[in-house]
């Protein structure tokens, strides 16, 4: 089901030791992106002062299939 | 529906996004006919499937979407326009878009604030003035983007105004096209300063000698696969030379290709560029063959530079004793009163034609020599100015935060006061060609700029606070490359500053005759990576 209004966020969180995170939630707007981000980063990762800097950097419509590919190393 | 079932694709549904279903199921074109009952019904009445469909109508839904307004794009091929259409357009605007009137950079207008209940009306309105919106947006293909200057032009080979119609002719509004996989861009031009970016269209002609049976003819080369949006791909060149009569044949054989042949499960790699990447332009040329025939070899390119589609003064037409007067619009948009009133210019001083160009500025032609004179000391040209300052003439915004549903940023008035700022504060003879986009997507095509910026939102104790990358070194023509993105994103609040030192570096350390593009080429990125760390350091932390 197709959410009316609601957008996937796709958000970069750069790390103190320098480590680019990139963070992908589903949110009604950007500041609940933000909200659902930190937690997710909280919750999985990093305590919230190990991130130097939270970036929100993309959205799309939210709908089945929409998503995002992401660079994670060079292979 | 004429054509649900005869399409390959249908065969095997499964395989196809959802947007596919919907146009197997009702023709973008379908929606035409129901523009009258939808107007008659209200905003609240349409269903997300019309609200898709309403793209080929050239309508898209404007932030926020429940509000019931929506962006209205009106193609204008090649950018060629008389005054009746601009005096129309103006019209429309003020009753119907709160005197907003944006020029895109495919030579489109864009209206806003247009209610769904005043289509028929508008639609009819600009049908009597040769003005269309249909296919503006959507699967299908968008407005022909060509040289401005067509038919004026000391600089082109030939004139590709009646190119550009019979290509318009043949594909618009024809429902063999009106299902692409996704959008799909043209450029035609003949100019030798690769006025219409050739390498950033799905499909582009530039100009092209062969000798052929002893005699040199002029045609065209061809071009297939470009396109930025957040993926960017310069189109590749074919091996074959068209002659100018043979473009249409070539045209429609690109698009049948594309139809046929184009990805249809995934959106995001839909665009003919990923076909051309995957394929190889050899593979592509001989697929392409099966449907036009074989095309003599590729003869000699007549693209000797990029004049980035730049016209701003007075120069002299190829008519003699004949002038254009290209006027900068700042950062495309205008008022209605201010292009009615450039309509009125084209008639009292030149033979009433405008174009419109993919700077999103507009030009004035036909101006007989004693009347330049008096065209410049007109007080609209005080702001629609053919002097502009150097930053100011060279800027380029996408719509942003103001209209757009994925814009992260606020773009147009930011880009403004930018371009303020450093034209007060660090004059320059040579220009350096800003643009700025509010997301990744690249309707402000920053790709291509000297200097790109891209909005994003940072996250500070204060909330949420609009920031921008920076990438440097973009250009099209001869040696044609995308720009490089530079590590650190500036807080919006700095960008002015942080711009002002990196241009500075390039004032103090270029050599002489050495444009942007060329500077940052010898120094490398490195060296203006570590001017932002500089920079940075001293401005945000200091």
């Amino acid at each position: 089901m197709a959410e009316a209004g609601w957008y996937l966020y796709r958000l970069e969180a750069r790390l103190n030791d320098g480590r680019l995170v990139t963070v992908v939630v589903a949110a009604a707007n950007e500041e609940k992106a933000f909200q659902y981000a930190e937690s997710h980063l909280e919750r999985d990762l990093v305590f919230r002062s190990h991130v130097a800097e939270l970036s929100l950097v993309e959205k799309k419509s939210l709908h089945p299939g929409v998503g995002y590919a992401v660079v994670t190393a060079e292979v | 529906m004429a054509f649900k079932y005869q399409w390959k694709w249908a065969e095997d549904p499964s395989k196809l996004n959802k947007v596919e279903l919907l146009k197997l199921n009702r023709d973008g074109l379908d929606i035409l006919d129901d523009i009258e009952r939808l107007a008659a019904a209200g905003h609240e009445a349409l269903t997300d499937d019309d609200l898709q469909l309403l793209k080929w109508a050239g309508i898209y839904a404007q932030r926020p979407k429940e509000d019931g307004f929506f962006m209205m794009r009106i193609r204008v091929p090649s950018g060629v326009l008389n005054s009746r259409q601009a005096r129309e357009v103006a019209r429309i605007s003020r009753e119907y878009g709160r005197s907003l009137v944006d020029v895109t950079t495919r030579q489109c207008f864009q209206l806003h604030w247009v209610r769904i209940e005043n289509c028929p009306e508008i639609f009819k309105r600009l049908a009597e003035v040769a003005l269309y919106t249909y296919e503006a947006c959507g699967d299908c293909p968008r407005n022909i983007v060509g040289n401005p200057l067509a038919g004026i032009d000391p600089h082109e080979l030939i004139d590709t105004r009646p190119i550009v119609e019979a290509v318009q002719n043949a594909i618009w509004m024809n429902r063999e096209f009106s299902n692409l996989p996704r959008k799909y861009k043209i450029s035609i031009s003949a100019n030798i300063y690769n006025a219409a970016h050739a390498e950033i269209n799905d499909l582009a002609f530039t100009p092209a000698t062969k000798m052929i049976d002893g005699e040199e003819v002029v045609g065209f080369h061809v071009w297939v696969g470009g396109g930025l949006s957040s993926k960017p791909h310069m189109a590749r060149q074919l091996d074959m030379f068209v002659r100018p009569e043979e473009v249409v044949k070539v045209a429609v054989g690109v698009t049948r290709v594309f139809r046929d042949y184009g990805y249809r499960e995934k959106r995001h790699r839909a665009r003919l560029k990923f076909l051309v990447a995957d394929w190889g332009v050899e593979k592509f040329q001989e697929v392409l063959e099966g449907y036009i025939g074989k095309f003599p070899g590729r003869g000699e390119d007549k693209i000797v530079g990029w004049n980035a589609g730049y016209f701003t003064g007075v120069h002299r037409q190829k008519q003699e004793g004949l002038y254009y007067v290209g006027l900068s619009v700042p950062v495309g948009r205008m008022s209605a009163d201010e292009l009615e009133g450039l309509a009125e210019l084209a008639d009292k001083y030149g033979n009433g034609s405008l174009r419109t160009c993919n700077t999103q500025n507009i030009l004035i032609t036909h101006v007989p020599e004693n009347k330049v004179e008096a065209l410049l000391a007109e007080p609209l040209l005080k702001r629609i100015t053919p002097f502009p300052k150097t930053f100011s003439g060279h800027a380029v915004s996408c719509t942003g935060i103001e209209f757009c549903n994925l814009a992260l940023t606020e773009t147009k008035e930011r880009m403004r006061k930018i371009v303020a700022y450093l034209d007060e504060r660090i004059p320059l003879d040579v220009p350096i060609r800003l643009h700025i986009n509010g997301c990744p997507n690249s309707c402000g095509q920053q790709q291509i700029a000297d200097i790109g910026l891209q909005g994003a939102l940072v996250k500070t104790p204060e909330g949420m606070k609009e920031a921008f990358d920076i990438a440097i070194g973009g250009k099209l023509g001869p040696g044609a490359t995308f720009n490089t993105k530079l590590k650190g994103r500036v807080p919006a609040v700095y960008v002015p500053y942080v711009l002002e030192a990196l241009i500075a570096f390039y004032r103090d350390e270029r050599q002489e005759g050495e444009d942007f593009h060329a500077f940052v080429r010898r120094v490398g990125v490195d060296a203006f990576q570590a001017k932002l760390d500089e920079v940075l350091a001293e401005t945000v932390s200091g």
